[in-house]
């Protein structure tokens, strides 16, 4: 009998360290890329994938309502799956999209873009990476929409899908 | 052909990980069958599974370094965290730099102990031995489940990148890439004695004879722990620019907390063995030492702390680990409240002044650092929890509430190895330590005149850590060095030493921030600080600024050359200290950024008295660990 009390007891114990650290563990965010979202674009300069003397930055202010940015390369085989719905965006719909080059040879990005069509606005490379890392950037690919006052407000790890992009258009619509 | 062969030793990796798995799993139903029907177990081939689930995940261990080594950018943990630029020995450590390869270093240390066991236990009766490899391997098998099914190493990524993402610059270090194996070494360790304790509850073995036969199995994890503790200390001050060797920070409490509960048991298991007390004590310590090594690797790894070793960002890991952890506590506790009332009839009268009763004293003091270490780690993360504060508990806390009980600890270990096991043998004594205590007061007096320095504080340091160590010199020459424990000798001479330096270090390091124009200088007290000058460099992605300082105090003169790096993407600053030794002491610079240097630029100075000492005592502490694994046999009843 004492010792089912004892047992109980030692439960309780491990019940409430459970709950607080668990807490504890949901509470943490700081490391999450996510944590990008709703925070301003940073200042962000990029180089022209067509022309590496051309540098523009990242829109900060701008008079559209919305514009997308797209982290993509040639050897992102879903880079290549999202690229339709992409084409989509920027060719029917018209909407402006920066695409970042992401740690790609530019000459098999050119003819990527070439043979699947460029719905991007301004493409820009990052040849080593930095600037996606800036953007709280997982890996490839990866979609963030900005909004007039270059605050990201939303953000899309992995490939576009249908879903996505209706979000991606009701968001912007 | 290159690729060819690189893939094939990720495909290899994944086979022998997933038949570790089977093997694994197959050693504790072997055992359960043969213990619901009562029949006799082929202890050979049991052993021999066990054996061969260790090689599987030495194989398996083997094949992820060589998949880092060729970087084979097809599995994910190598794409994230190398690069085909960087050094081998980075390739290398790169394996166990993330969460996937550091789980399989976790889980072939628990198996690595467990193979130690059965080659060095021929001599155990089959029952303990067997059901410690059952323990043993029950511990195996959780984490290889969490590996395989959360954390798998081998994971694959299509298509193939040509480029890693690389790691953290920062993070490049020859000391920091060797401290985790140390740690795991130690941590892990702990996990055979856990075991040990479980089997010798569940055989009603537990008894004197369990915890001679146990001593061996603390010493060597404690070893390795005390060395990864003291190579993370030793890198914080040269790397990370903090100027101190111990910053209470909780990181550096996650490994302590272990240590400290490992260092109680190594002491109570004495006891338990030579007079045949504490024996709930000890299995209490037994479960608590695993249980914080794993609560540790818990804190630090699963980004409840922000820190630069948190790996496992995905919270749903952290939680696997908070069960398993639960469960494990859980099981222990259980088995340890069934069976310990049965066995080893505590007898719980002590004698006063016997060597005993200083164990035990010094046991209580232990347990009381302890949870101050506890609480003060983990009431930051309760009160962000519940009152979503953040809050930091600095080294003030730590140091007021445990500087008195040092004091008491250090007079204990000195007295208490003269004493005799079950007797007061106190008035036998008793003139040596009036002695001892009159030479060590004597010698305090010199020290305070020299340095001249008058400080209650200051004295009752000085003179406690001078009294175990003059304690210690005589009873090597009491001994006429014949018979000695050379384990416990260095340990605690190693200690008085930490002590001692650690008092002087504390009153006589100085720290001081200020910024000094080009071609000027500054005076704090007897120190001369002189910008000679600066230049700066630009690398591929950072700009390194260099300054060029002369320290002066009294006739020396040392010139330190710190620097510091501005990386563009992301902006980040990485501080390359100077460091220059004289005598034990050292001067140390760490400098600011600054896009005009010629306006001045901040320095932080310290002057660290007798730093080379605490190193030292750190060595002399490892090796007190590492000679009591040795030389266990020799210690007979005194």
């Amino acid at each position: 009998m004492k010792n089912q009390i004892k047992i109980v007891i030692l439960g309780l114990l491990v019940s409430i360290f459970i709950f607080i650290f668990y807490f504890g563990l949901g509470s943490n965010t700081k490391n999450n890329p996510q944590v990008m979202v709703f925070k301003k674009l940073p200042a962000i300069e990029l180089r022209s994938l067509y022309d590496n003397n051309i540098k523009i930055s990242l829109p900060r202010l701008n008079q559209e309502k919305f514009y997308i940015i797209n982290i993509w390369a040639s050897w992102c085989t879903p880079c290549r799956d999202e690229h339709p719905l992409l084409m989509k965006l920027g060719i029917e719909k018209k909407i402006k999209i920066f695409g970042i080059n992401y740690k790609d040879n530019q000459a098999s990005a050119r003819s990527f873009l070439k043979d699947l069509g460029n719905p991007f606005y301004y493409v820009g490379i990052d040849p080593d990476g930095t600037n996606s890392i800036e953007l709280g950037a997982y890996g490839v690919p990866e979609t963030y929409i900005i909004d007039s006052k270059g605050i990201i407000v939303l953000k899309h790890v992995g490939p576009l899908n249908n879903d996505v992009y209706k979000k991606i258009l009701t968001k912007i619509e | 052909m290159e690729i060819g062969r690189q893939h094939m030793a990720s495909d290899f990796g994944l086979v022998s990980l997933v038949l570790a798995l089977m093997i694994t799993a197959l050693v504790p139903l072997l055992f359960l069958k043969h213990a619901a029907f009562k029949t006799e177990l082929n202890y050979n081939s049991f052993y021999f599974f066990f054996k061969i689930s260790f090689f599987l995940i030495l194989s398996a261990f083997i094949f992820l370094v060589i998949s880092f080594v060729f970087s084979d950018f097809s599995i994910l943990a190598v794409y994230e965290n190398s690069h085909i630029d960087k050094p081998l020995f980075y390739k290398i450590s790169g394996t166990w730099g993330n969460h996937e390869g550091s789980m399989l270093l976790f889980i072939l240390v628990i198996s690595l102990y467990g193979f130690l066991f059965i080659l060095f236990s021929k001599n155990l009766n089959e029952s303990l031995k067997s059901t410690t490899v059952f323990f043993q391997s029950i511990i195996q098998l959780i984490f290889l489940f969490f590996l395989i099914f959360t954390s798998n190493p081998f994971e694959k990524i299509i298509p193939v990148p040509n480029q890693g993402l690389g790691l953290n610059p920062i993070l490049q270090d020859p000391l920091l890439a060797a401290h985790p194996p140390f740690l795991y070494l130690g941590y892990v360790g702990f996990s055979l004695l856990f075991s040990l304790l479980l089997a010798g509850l569940i055989t009603n073995q537990y008894s004197a004879n369990w915890a001679s036969i146990a001593k061996r199995w603390i010493f060597l994890p404690w070893t390795f722990l005390t060395f990864g503790i003291a190579l993370g200390s030793f890198w914080a001050y040269y790397e990370l620019g903090w100027g101190g060797y111990w910053f209470w920070d909780p990181v550096e409490n996650a490994s302590l907390m272990p240590w400290i509960a490992s260092t109680a048991l190594i002491h109570s298991i004495l006891v338990m063995e030579k007079a045949k007390k504490l024996f709930n004590w000890t299995a209490i310590l037994a479960i608590l030492t695993f249980v914080l090594s794993l609560f540790g690797t818990f804190l630090v790894r699963s980004g409840i702390l922000n820190s630069v070793h948190a790996f496992a960002n995905d919270p749903r890991r952290g939680f696997f680990i908070l069960i398993i952890i639960s469960a494990l506590t859980f099981a222990a506790f259980v088995i340890f409240i069934l069976k310990s009332s049965r066995q080893g009839k505590d007898n719980a009268s002590y004698i006063f002044l016997s060597r005993e009763f200083s164990i035990l004293v010094n046991n209580y003091l232990l347990i009381f650092a302890l949870t101050v270490v506890i609480i003060g780690t983990t009431y930051p993360i309760l009160l962000s929890v519940f009152a979503g504060e953040s809050i930091s508990i600095g080294p003030k806390y730590y140091n007021t509430i445990l500087a008195p009980f040092v004091f008491v600890f250090l007079i204990l270990m000195a007295i208490g190895p003269y004493l005799k096991w079950g007797k007061n043998f106190f008035s036998v004594v008793r003139f040596k330590f009036i002695n001892i205590l009159l030479v060590s007061i004597f010698l305090t007096a010199i020290i305070s005149f020299i340095l001249q320095k008058q400080d209650i504080v200051f004295w009752l340091g000085i003179a406690c850590s001078v009294y175990l160590i003059i304690s210690i010199i005589y009873e090597t020459y009491y001994l006429k060095f014949t018979n000695l424990n050379y384990g416990r000798l260095f340990s605690h001479a190693g200690f008085g030493l930490l002590i001692f330096s650690i008092t002087l270090n504390y009153f006589f390091s100085k720290e001081f921030t200020t910024k000094i124009p080009l071609g000027g200088s500054a005076n704090y007290q007897d120190f001369k600080i002189t910008f000679v000058n600066s230049f700066s460099q630009k690398q591929k992605n950072y700009e390194e600024l260099f300054g060029y300082y002369e320290v002066e105090k009294g006739s020396t003169k040392v010139s330190l050359k710190p620097s510091i790096r501005k990386y563009n993407q992301p902006e980040q600053f990485t501080s390359e200290t100077s460091i220059k030794n004289q005598w034990l002491s050292d001067f140390y610079i760490a400098m600011d950024y600054s896009k005009d240097p010629s306006n001045g630029i901040g320095v932080r100075f310290y002057f660290n008295y007798f730093i080379g000492l605490i190193w030292f005592s750190f060595v002399l502490i490892t090796l007190g660990g590492f000679l009591g694994f040795i030389q266990r046999k020799n210690e007979k009843s005194n």
